[in-house]
């Protein structure tokens, strides 16, 4: 037999899971294709806006730090750092909105036909990862033009790494996130609309338009506990060798580690639950 | 082959909270004072052999689609245990998985993936799918918000139609399709229960598609299963006592 299961009062384990999301990785595929296909349908631009969007509020948020601190280049060092911040805060804050509503965008599908759930909230990370890899390549080429001594053979291993697994990290954030406030939100809705006023603020509370070394202590660690606050910070690492605070870094991984638990085990015992409830 | 239980349900209950819920107001909690538990489904005991093809009957809100809904796992029971051994598909509405603003090809893809099919199958299939829909090809370019609701219900049972899994279910499918898309589908379901050894659950009102479809029907009336048994005899009991 292909496919068996059997259900005695509603349990579901985490082997079922993986091999549910297995089985299923067509569905995923033909998901991104849908979503790639009508992000900009019917719109005249279309793909321009992958790096207008990044360009226009870097320009925006780098005149206003310019301003107060008295510089007058239109482009400089600061403007490249805020773009590869906001590049990963876009990722990071897109996918976050559209992954707490998933369920609700979703529901005539989650109502009438079974397709693993988690699949849903897969779906718009790798479709929006397009976008990444669009302006992450814009980027570097601004990178390469205003860092002429600078070559991309410089790069080591070590920070290759660190991007992959930062890019993995911004996953697992997002992934847990909207898995805790979505299965929170099965029956009280409250949270989504509160993450939506929420990531407003949190890009503020979050060192991507200034970094941590600027700070003093106690606002570092307090900025610091976000648990994104990595992400920038290890990009500033990564492309302009800025300092890293270890013990934070450490502490943000622990916590999605187990935030991450938390919100699997929080979904898993919902899920059965969630086409009653929608 | 054909003996083998392919869904086997026993004590199976479903309890739904019915009454106003999903509200509340602060943190005071109503929904207890506002809403009761209402047994949807009350000891469900059956099995279905590879190969059956069961109508299932019963009035409106008798429990029907929600039996079928926990076959294909959407929800869970309350208590019970089932076991399905083989890939099901429900169709509980034809034209859910599709998206309007993709065209009728980028569609199938789409659609017979969410049910279940995989890629290459689908290639392998998509032209047997296209002429059952009886839609020209220069149709399926445009994108389905310029499509009349008739054509979209026909595009998705013909991939319904070509699916692979082992058991199908339908609600209500047959219903609003013309007469000679009806009659098409029939002669093909009844191919592929005769041929392909499938195990087809049909929800159904029209009475007549259910007497040519199945062999063996079963009666709900508010959560319970009163008759099990050869479509004619039910078929009987339901005009007399239950419409």
């Amino acid at each position: 037999m292909k496919s068996y299961y059997k259900n005695i009062d509603g349990k579901i384990t985490a082997k079922s899971i993986i091999e549910d999301l297995y089985n299923s990785k067509y569905v995923l595929y033909e998901f991104i294709k849908r979503d790639l296909k009508i992000l900009y349908t019917q719109s005249i631009f279309g793909p321009i806006f992958y790096i207008l969007f990044p360009l226009l509020q870097c320009g925006v948020f780098n005149f206003i730090i310019n301003k107060f601190s008295g510089k007058t280049e239109i482009i400089d060092s600061t403007f490249i750092e805020l773009l590869i911040c906001l590049i990963f805060w876009n990722l990071f804050s897109s996918n976050l909105v559209r992954g707490c509503g998933i369920l609700i965008e979703n529901f005539k599908i989650i109502k009438k036909l079974y397709i693993p759930r988690l699949i849903f909230y897969i779906t718009p990370f790798f479709s929006s990862f397009v976008t990444f890899i669009i302006q992450l390549f814009f980027f570097i080429s601004i990178y390469l033009f205003f860092n002429e001594n600078i070559s991309i053979i410089d790069f080591s291993l070590k920070k290759f790494i660190v991007f992959l697994f930062l890019i993995f990290y911004v996953f697992v954030l997002y992934f847990s996130g909207s898995l805790f406030v979505s299965s929170i939100s099965i029956k009280y809705r409250d949270l989504v609309y509160l993450v939506k006023f929420m990531i407003q603020i949190l890009l503020f509370l979050s060192p991507v338009l200034y970094s941590l070394s600027s700070l003093d202590e106690l606002s570092r660690l307090i900025i610091g506990l976000n648990p994104f606050s990595l992400v920038p910070e290890l990009a500033r690492w990564i492309f302009f060798d800025n300092n890293i605070y270890l013990n934070l870094i450490v502490y943000n991984l622990i916590f999605t580690f187990f935030f991450f638990i938390l919100s699997m085990y929080l979904f898993i015992k919902n899920e059965k639950n969630i086409a009653d409830l929608l | 082959m054909s003996n083998k239980n392919i869904i086997i349900i026993e004590n199976l209950n479903k309890e739904f909270l019915v009454g106003k819920f999903n509200t509340s107001y602060f943190f005071k909690n109503i929904n207890k004072k506002n809403s009761h538990k209402k047994l949807a489904l009350k000891n469900i005991n059956l099995k279905i052999k590879k190969g059956e093809s069961v109508g299932i009957i019963g009035k409106n809100g008798s429990g029907k689609s929600t039996l079928l809904k926990i076959i294909c796992r959407i929800t869970y029971p309350t208590t019970g245990l089932i076991e399905v051994k083989g890939k099901v598909t429900s169709i509980l509405e034809a034209a859910c998985g599709f998206h309007k603003e993709l065209n009728g090809f980028e569609n199938i893809f789409l659609n017979g993936s969410i049910l279940g099919m995989r890629r290459t199958e689908l290639e392998s299939k998509v032209d047997d799918i296209i002429s059952f829909s009886g839609l020209s090809k220069k149709d399926l370019a445009n994108p389905l918000k310029r499509f009349s609701s008739g054509e979209l219900i026909r595009l998705g049972f013909s991939i319904i139609m070509h699916l692979n899994s082992e058991i199908l279910i339908l609600d209500e499918m047959l219903a609003v399709s013309d007469k000679n898309f009806e009659k098409k589908s029939i002669s093909l379901i009844k191919h592929q229960i005769k041929y392909e050894n499938k195990t087809m659950l049909f929800v159904s009102h029209q009475l007549h598609q259910i007497d040519e479809l199945c062999n063996r029907c079963i009666l709900i009336n508010d959560g319970e299963i009163i008759m099990d048994d050869e479509t004619s005899k039910v078929i009987d009991i339901y005009n007399k006592k239950y419409s």
